[in-house]
């Protein structure tokens, strides 16, 4: 495969479709009428210049514009899309989003009046009370944010500027007092590998309940970054310290890139991130501040254009991602490797220039565990109360059925006769038994899909 | 592109979007067998689905494992 390179003014690599086999590549997740979720990047400029930021673009100041259309253009017909399309919710970053999210209220209200939900990711050093107050307004309510380290020096090291770290924990103090919910994720590598533990604690105190580490991927335009990259002993030693993180100060904890399910040579480890997969191209995208639109936010191919043709037309020109085309040769034995598809693509494109070669932390030699499943059991007796279907929770109608969205991380598919089911009860309370009913099958049955509905708070 | 399974469900009503090798069913809850089981092994499942067929297809799983790493070595 041609290593994939800067191509055009917008610095990312145009598909074409022409030259593809499809004929070849065998499906192995089912294509959505559309992305569930869809980060959307507002600007590329950022206020902080992290050594291991993945943004393909950031080292070519000729990048950093958008050509032919204008900012304003391309945000409308950005939100547009995602309205029309009946994206469920849409993550703002950049580059930086803050520094240019003034200039898109009007588009993120029309967002917030057709039921799109809106999430940020930022760094906080901007934030105040004003831009509180407006993300309030727009139903904003939660934010992730990165910090590198508790140790003032480090943090500002790696994130390039002086006076960093205490620009972000006034930001994560003022996003607290304002009652946002705010995630803390730490970007890991040699350097503050040693800091995880100090920097949860760090943040903990603030006032954070969830906390990810993850490791820093190899940017496709870095040149030496394998000086500050973790080795595979190294990365388990962070998710160990991610356990030990969990137990010892009571965090959420995650890790926000799906890592090859082998090198989960643990029990513990694979019950805590085996659950993690590749999501690019099958149920999110990423819209870029070109109006480009890519399968994720670390990768440079670009399926589309908001401007020319619109998001349809680039998901299902991504196709692709929802087969098993880039699952690495040396995986494809693998019993996990359609779920897992040899860990972050993007990852082992920019180590080795093609899209279908092993990312550098799978093994072959580890033993695969599978993750223990928790679902607490339904009884009968103990269900004899009425259920009702949570006011948050969104549908969308797909070909099989239909998508039951309440958050990113908790949603379900679900069949004609549950989405009919959903709809028609979704303004009164039910019992298990109308479930069963409507299902046609036994109560007992009905009971599994009540206790999966439960945990994923979609009834109360 | 063949598409082997059109419906796989996890509990009644529950679709999985993964699309695997198995022969076309319509899958029960986990424990009501008439409509056959889950065998595809938990890192299929996009659920955190308790399956009390489980301890097999981990099993088969895990010792399908070894068995490619033995291959390989």
């Amino acid at each position: 495969m041609e290593r994939l390179g800067p191509a055009d003014s917008s610095g990312s690599k145009a598909i074409n479709h022409t030259e593809k086999d499809s004929l070849q590549e065998k499906e192995i997740f089912r294509s959505l009428s559309a992305p569930l979720t869809a980060q959307w990047e507002l600007t590329s400029s950022c206020n902080q210049a992290c050594i291991h930021c993945y943004n393909f673009w950031r080292q070519d100041e000729a990048n950093h514009e958008p050509a032919n259309h204008s900012t304003e253009l391309l945000a409308s017909k950005a939100a547009e899309q995602l309205i029309i399309n009946k994206v469920f919710n849409v993550t703002l970053t950049g580059g930086e989003p803050l520094l240019v999210l003034n200039r898109y209220y009007d588009q993120l209200e029309s967002l917030r009046d057709c039921g799109v939900g809106i999430d940020l990711n930022t760094n906080l050093a901007l934030f105040n009370r004003e831009y509180a107050r407006k993300l309030k307004s727009l139903g904003v309510s939660s934010i992730l944010t990165s910090l590198m380290s508790s140790n003032s020096e480090l943090n500002d090291q790696l994130a390039n500027k002086k006076g960093a770290f205490t620009r972000i924990v006034r930001g994560i103090e003022l996003a607290l007092d304002e009652g946002f919910h705010v995630g803390v994720s730490m970007v890991v590598t040699k350097s503050n590998l040693p800091d995880v533990f100090g920097t949860a604690e760090y943040v903990r105190n603030l006032g954070v309940t969830m906390f990810a580490a993850t490791k820093a991927s190899t940017p496709i335009n870095a040149t030496r970054f394998y000086e500050h990259s973790l080795n595979p002993q190294e990365f388990k030693l962070m998710l160990n310290e991610l356990l030990n993180v969990e137990r010892e100060l009571g965090l959420q904890v995650d890790t926000l890139v799906a890592p090859p399910l082998c090198i989960l040579d643990t029990r513990e480890l694979a019950d805590a991130f085996g659950h993690k997969s590749c999501s690019a191209g099958k149920i999110t995208c990423t819209i870029g501040f070109d109006g480009l639109i890519r399968p994720c936010s670390q990768n440079s191919c670009n399926y589309g254009s908001i401007m020319e043709g619109g998001l349809s037309r680039a998901w299902q020109n991504m196709q692709e991602w929802r087969t098993d085309k880039f699952i690495p040769d040396g995986c494809r034995q693998c019993p996990v490797a359609p779920a897992c598809i040899g860990g972050c693509r993007a990852e082992a494109y920019a180590i080795n220039g093609t899209l279908d070669s092993a990312n550098p932390f799978s093994s072959t030699t580890a033993s695969l565990y599978t993750r223990d499943r928790k679902l607490s059991r339904r009884d009968s007796a103990e269900t004899k109360g009425r259920f009702l279907f949570s006011p948050r929770l969104k549908f969308r109608t797909e070909e099989f059925g239909g998508i039951l969205f309440l958050a990113s991380s908790k949603w379900l598919p679900v069949d004609v006769d549950l989405a009919h089911f959903f709809l028609t009860n979704k303004e009164r309370p039910f019992l298990y038994t109308d479930l069963a009913k409507n299902m046609k099958c036994s109560p007992t049955s009905a009971l599994r899909t009540i206790a999966l509905l439960e945990q994923k708070s979609m009834i109360v | 592109m063949e598409r082997k399974t059109e419906r796989i469900l996890l509990a009644p009503g529950v679709v999985s979007l993964r699309v695997g090798e198995l022969k076309e069913q319509k899958l029960r809850a986990p424990g009501d067998s008439s409509d056959g089981g889950c065998f595809r092994g938990c890192f299929d499942c996009t659920y955190d689905v308790e399956c009390e067929r489980a301890p097999d297809p981990i099993k088969k799983l895990e010792q399908k494992s070894r068995r490619i790493v033995g291959q390989k070595a």
